[in-house]
């Protein structure tokens, strides 16, 4: 049964920037997240989030990009989520001064059976 | 009571037009027990306790306070009840984008504020301070 991905979402885990774990001004990161992404051929996005995480294990930094777009298209095949997942390790790789272990992307599967519903699946590189 | 909800909003420069950001704090408490039970039949009152107790942290505002109860099944097949407290647009010291240090003093007064209530053990605090734009 095929599968049609839509609600697409990545999350980049681990990161540091600067060798910092933390970002107390993230403006500069931020920018660089996005003339990154301007480089990944018809991709867009709603929004760009830069998160400080503090727990028990320690300090860390997520990104996650909301609301993807790409191939002008909210419904991705397994193949384009394979090949998105490929162009974001590709620029995100470019901006030297960030380091992240890997990249999540999250997607609602609706199986093209009117009675199976959604599902969540998840994609990682 | 009324609570005064700030956002601190920038405009950033993009292309030819301007992309505004929000600034947001939010507390997860995960692996709460209340009166060591993971799905308390009266959470009205973990709520009210909670509620109360972080409401005395000097310097803390928060625009929402949230109990989460789920039942997990896991892929063994195996069926495990959890609860979460949950702080939404949370400002500390009047500041909604926490440095290291501020967030570091504000999950150490929430581990306090914890400490002082029998009732309730967890398994960990966790600030999280975003951008979004």
């Amino acid at each position: 049964m095929s599968t049609k991905h839509t609600g697409i979402r990545a999350y980049v885990y681990q990161c540091t920037y600067d060798s910092a774990s933390w970002i107390d001004n993230p403006a500069t990161m931020i920018s660089d997240l996005q003339t990154a992404l301007s480089g990944i051929s018809n991709f867009s996005y709603n929004w760009l989030k830069v998160a400080n995480v503090k727990n028990t294990s320690g300090s860390k930094i997520e990104i996650e990009i909301n609301g993807i777009y790409y191939n002008s298209k909210t419904q991705l095949s397994s193949a384009e989520i394979d090949s998105l997942l490929s162009d974001l390790n590709t620029v995100l790789l470019t901006i030297t001064d960030l380091y992240f272990l890997y990249i999540d992307i999250c997607a609602d599967v609706f199986l093209e059976d009117p009675t199976a519903g959604w599902v969540e699946s998840w994609k990682r590189g | 009571m009324f609570f005064l909800r700030i956002q601190l909003l920038v405009g950033l420069r993009v292309g030819n037009g301007v992309r505004m950001s929000v600034d947001d704090t939010q507390v997860y408490v995960t692996g709460v027990l209340y009166q060591e039970d993971a799905y308390p039949s009266d959470p009205s009152a973990l709520f009210k306790l909670i509620d109360e107790a972080f409401r005395q942290i000097s310097g803390l505002e928060f625009w929402e306070l949230l109990i989460n109860r789920a039942e997990c099944k896991f892929a063994n097949s195996t069926t495990r009840e959890q609860l979460l407290i949950f702080m939404k647009d949370v400002v500390y010291n009047s500041v909604t984008f926490l440095s290291d240090t501020q967030s570091s003093s504000l999950r150490t007064a929430i581990i306090n504020k914890l400490g002082t209530l029998a009732d309730i053990t967890y398994v960990d605090v966790e600030i999280r301070t975003s951008r979004t734009t």
